[in-house]
């Protein structure tokens, strides 16, 4: 199914949650809504789902309008943040919900019930605890237990709240790979909500980051990774370290460093920030040219060695990472002078 | 048996972070034996005093069976009446935000706080057929105060906190995304509600029936001013012990409380039996 979502707006009170928003997934993506607590994505799903109604906007799915159908009529699957399951149900009642308050007529045979739900029991993996339930199960468990009872009605999209976020970081990653499998084999067009960027990078077909109730941009994973429009959008996506610059005619000018900035060939001499990842920081000794700065901590845990440096024309911190391995020993010690030269900047002019 | 064990083979306890299980489960018990056993003791034991015959013959009594049966059940469709609208009360005042709620909300515990005899003489000036609401009905020719139908609205009246102020809580903490699962995946209100929040609230729904049922079988006060109190017609049975014990027959008065007692104790025990059921899934 295709989802159109056309200059959407929704506010609660004073506040607007979403101003026009527009999106449109095609049949079989699997999208994810990427952003801060706060940016609207969870009511822009929510609209999605028809647990909430926009005030403004158009919603289409399959270029049919679908904005005055409840949450029950538009066939679509929901998993909600905390899984939502009905406590006092097992697990098989709980999947076989949507095919038991069908109306009479549309309503499968018991039989017909039963084989469905041992499928999709066995599709997530659960067949044997059919019996048990929800507070004894895992939350890895519950969470698959969400996904099949919303599974069971053969929704046409499948929408996610946060789907992971209350797991821990192991059954996350599994999960992670077994939806996306299960995404591609059902043929659903899926969006989700998160605000972990790892989970969007590695999940997502596309991703559109919000903020602040607007889509700030949307993308492939790739283009939103390696070409972020906005500076919003370049921090969210990972660790950076800001640098105070001037942009002139293609270069940005940081402490006195020129570095390319070919996105603004016209700009002359503009106030703006240039963002570098960590692992863009090439650590150098105090004679080489660059941008000076004082070690002050090195984590030597973790895939990578993080050296924190501070500036000493600004004292502001920054923060780099090595290989384990590499032959920088002795300059990431704490307290030594080194130079730092960034490999690839990003730089954005402050806003008007 | 292995030496410096802390726990009883096949007892109940076991070594335990939270202190005081011994000296709490003591007192317990030695508290509800001097408050509620050592009552209900003297009570079973007098009637016995005068052989089981004494018991028989008090409880043959049809003037007897007519004021048990009107009490437990007028007691019953009380309570079942306030299950019904206790339940409607409570979900608007958790559910809903309208104008003066704060005092509809304390109006609900006013009945807990009338002492009961202004309570009853209220509703039987109210309810008398020449009263606000009596005079209303009158015309149809039903008539309430001083009728088992009287008893039923004093009933009525006491026992509604019990049912509110037990839902409350439970619907405060229900969590509003499970009735959003439901209607996302295709159940109507009807649905969602018999299907999903009932059995979620059906424990303090049958906590708050069994309240005021309990309440309603030993209310006195309320009940005599509106009951009329006519011999085989509008009698309770706490009123019948009273009277018997105007007379000076203790064992009757006694046999009556004991039978009460022991009708009480089988249906709140059957209530318990239903909650204990509707509870099962909380098992681990």
């Amino acid at each position: 199914m295709t989802i159109t979502v056309d200059g959407i707006s929704k506010s609660f009170n004073d506040f607007q949650a979403l101003k026009g928003v527009e999106l449109a997934a095609a049949r079989g993506e699997f999208i994810a809504l990427l952003g801060p607590s706060g940016s609207g994505k969870t009511t822009l799903l929510r609209i999605l789902a028809g647990l909430e109604f926009a005030d403004s906007g158009r919603l289409l799915f399959d270029g049919r309008d679908v904005a005055a159908q409840g949450a029950g009529e538009r066939n679509v699957g929901f998993v909600f943040q905390h899984y939502a399951l009905f406590k006092h149900m097992t697990v098989a009642e709980n999947v076989s919900f949507g095919l038991r308050v069908k109306p009479r007529a549309q309503r499968p045979a018991k039989a017909e019930i039963d084989r469905q739900v041992n499928e999709l029991l066995r599709l997530v993996q659960l067949d044997r605890l059919g019996g048990r339930y929800p507070s004894q199960l895992s939350g890895g468990q519950r969470q698959r237990v969400a996904l099949a009872r919303a599974l069971a009605i053969q929704p046409a999209v499948l929408l996610l709240d946060e789907p992971f976020g209350a797991l821990d970081a192991k059954v996350r990653k599994e999960l992670r790979r077994w939806l996306r499998r299960l995404h591609d084999d059902m043929q659903l067009t899926s969006i989700f909500v998160t605000h972990d960027q790892e989970e969007a990078l590695e999940l997502a077909d596309r991703i559109a980051v919000m903020r602040e109730g607007r889509i700030e941009q949307i993308g492939t994973p790739a283009e939103i990774y390696h070409r972020p429009a906005t500076a919003f959008v370049y921090e969210f996506l990972g660790n950076a370290n800001r640098l105070r610059c001037r942009i002139d005619r293609g270069r940005a000018v940081v402490a006195g460093l020129e570095l390319p900035a070919p996105e603004y060939p016209d700009l002359h001499d503009a106030a703006g920030t240039a963002f570098v990842r960590p692992h863009d920081l090439v650590i150098a000794d105090a004679r080489q040219s660059g941008l000076e700065a004082r070690v002050r901590q090195v984590f030597l845990a973790g895939p990578a060695i993080r050296v924190e440096l501070a500036l000493l024309t600004t004292g502001d911190m920054l923060e780099a990472e090595v290989p384990h391995g590499s032959d920088l020993g002795s300059l990431i010690v704490p307290d030594k002078l080194v130079t730092l030269q960034p490999t690839k900047i990003r730089a954005f002019p402050d806003a008007a | 048996m292995p030496a410096a064990s802390t726990s009883f083979i096949g007892g109940f306890k076991r070594p335990s972070v939270l202190p005081g299980f011994g000296l709490t489960l003591g007192f317990a018990v030695s508290y509800l034996s001097l408050i509620v056993l050592l009552p209900l003791a003297a009570l079973v034991l007098r009637p016995a005093e005068h052989g089981l015959a004494g018991y028989l013959g008090a409880l043959t009594d049809p003037r007897v069976l007519a004021a048990l049966r009107l009490s437990f059940g007028a007691a019953l469709i009380a309570a079942a009446i306030n299950a019904v609208f206790g339940l409607i009360v409570a979900w608007i005042l958790v559910r809903y935000d309208f104008p003066l709620k704060r005092l509809v909300d304390a109006l609900v515990d006013l009945p807990f706080a009338l002492p009961t005899a202004v309570a009853g003489i209220a509703l039987a000036t109210i309810y008398s057929p020449n009263g606000w609401v009596g005079s209303l009905f009158a015309p149809l020719g039903v008539k309430i105060a001083f009728t088992p139908l009287g008893i039923l609205v004093a009933l009525t009246f006491i026992g509604l906190p019990f049912v509110v102020r037990s839902l409350q809580p439970v619907l405060q903490d229900m969590d509003r995304e499970v009735e959003e699962a439901a209607v996302s995946l295709g159940a109507g209100r009807w649905l969602t509600f018999r299907l999903v929040i009932l059995p979620a609230i059906l424990p303090a729904l049958l906590t708050g029936f069994a309240l005021a049922f309990a309440r309603a079988v030993g209310e006195y006060g309320s009940v005599i001013f509106i009951a009329g109190n006519m011999p085989m017609v509008s009698e309770i049975a706490p009123l019948l012990i009273v009277i018997k014990l105007e007379q000076f027959d203790y064992a009757g008065a006694a046999a009556i409380g004991v039978v009460m007692l022991a009708v009480s104790f089988v249906i709140l025990l059957f209530i318990n039996l239903v909650q204990r059921w509707s509870r099962r899934h909380e098992e681990n």
